[in-house]
């Protein structure tokens, strides 16, 4: 839990187990990974680009968690998400 | 504990985690908690092309349980010590364990003997 302390109220990308990454300012967390994200949105990765779908407060279940990840808000800005082209996550496989 | 021990030592050098879902991240090992959860430091992902999801992250939090391998620096790691303090680790649990087992056949023996006055 003081791990991800200096995570709060930042913006933070959340990888999850299904393989899909969610964006958002992260507002509380507890010892089992539980997160809570407040305005997130997902990014969809395809062959157009990435498609960006707003959520609103997300409650992301410890267990669904892989990565959370401190954004860089200078470089996010930088990115053209039009341009960046990949295929979709691949989900954690135990 | 013993390998929450053993990464505590290599905290502020560089590893490669690779997850369970076939990223693997580089970055300095910044720390690491009991469930093995790292949280690492000025990171990059390699194949970055194929996989762009990390672009504009610096620092990362990865959890202990979509660890697949940790690759470590051969220089910083004495396998003889870490083979040694395992093979301990694994005596002492074997010792733990005959001892609960002897503790818990004596208070069998107890019940029944007294069931039988």
């Amino acid at each position: 839990m003081a791990m991800l302390e200096s995570y709060l109220k930042k913006q933070v990308l959340v990888l999850t187990a299904d393989g899909r990454s969610i964006i958002g300012t992260l507002r509380g967390i507890d010892q089992t990974i539980n997160v809570v994200l407040e305005k997130c949105h997902e990014r969809v990765y395809s062959e157009e680009g990435i498609e960006v779908i707003p959520l609103g407060v997300h409650l992301i279940k410890g267990d669904d968690v892989a990565v959370i990840g401190e954004v860089d808000d200078e470089l996010d800005k930088k990115l053209n998400l039009k341009e960046i082209i990949a295929e979709p996550m691949k989900p954690i496989v135990h | 504990m013993l390998f929450f021990s053993f990464y505590k030592s290599l905290v502020g050098k560089e590893i490669t985690v690779e997850l369970k879902n076939d990223l693997s991240i580089t970055g300095l090992l910044q720390s690491v908690d009991q469930f093995l959860n790292i949280k690492l430091k000025d990171i990059k992902v390699n194949e970055e092309d194929k996989y762009p999801y990390m672009i504009s992250v610096k620092n990362c939090f990865i959890r202990g349980s979509v660890v697949r391998y940790v690759h470590l620096p051969a220089e910083d790691v004495d396998v003889e010590t870490l083979q040694d303090h395992s093979r301990l680790e694994a005596r002492e649990q074997k010792k733990q364990n005959k001892q609960h087992q002897e503790q818990k056949s004596s208070t069998a023996t107890t019940a029944t003997t007294s069931t039988t006055v």
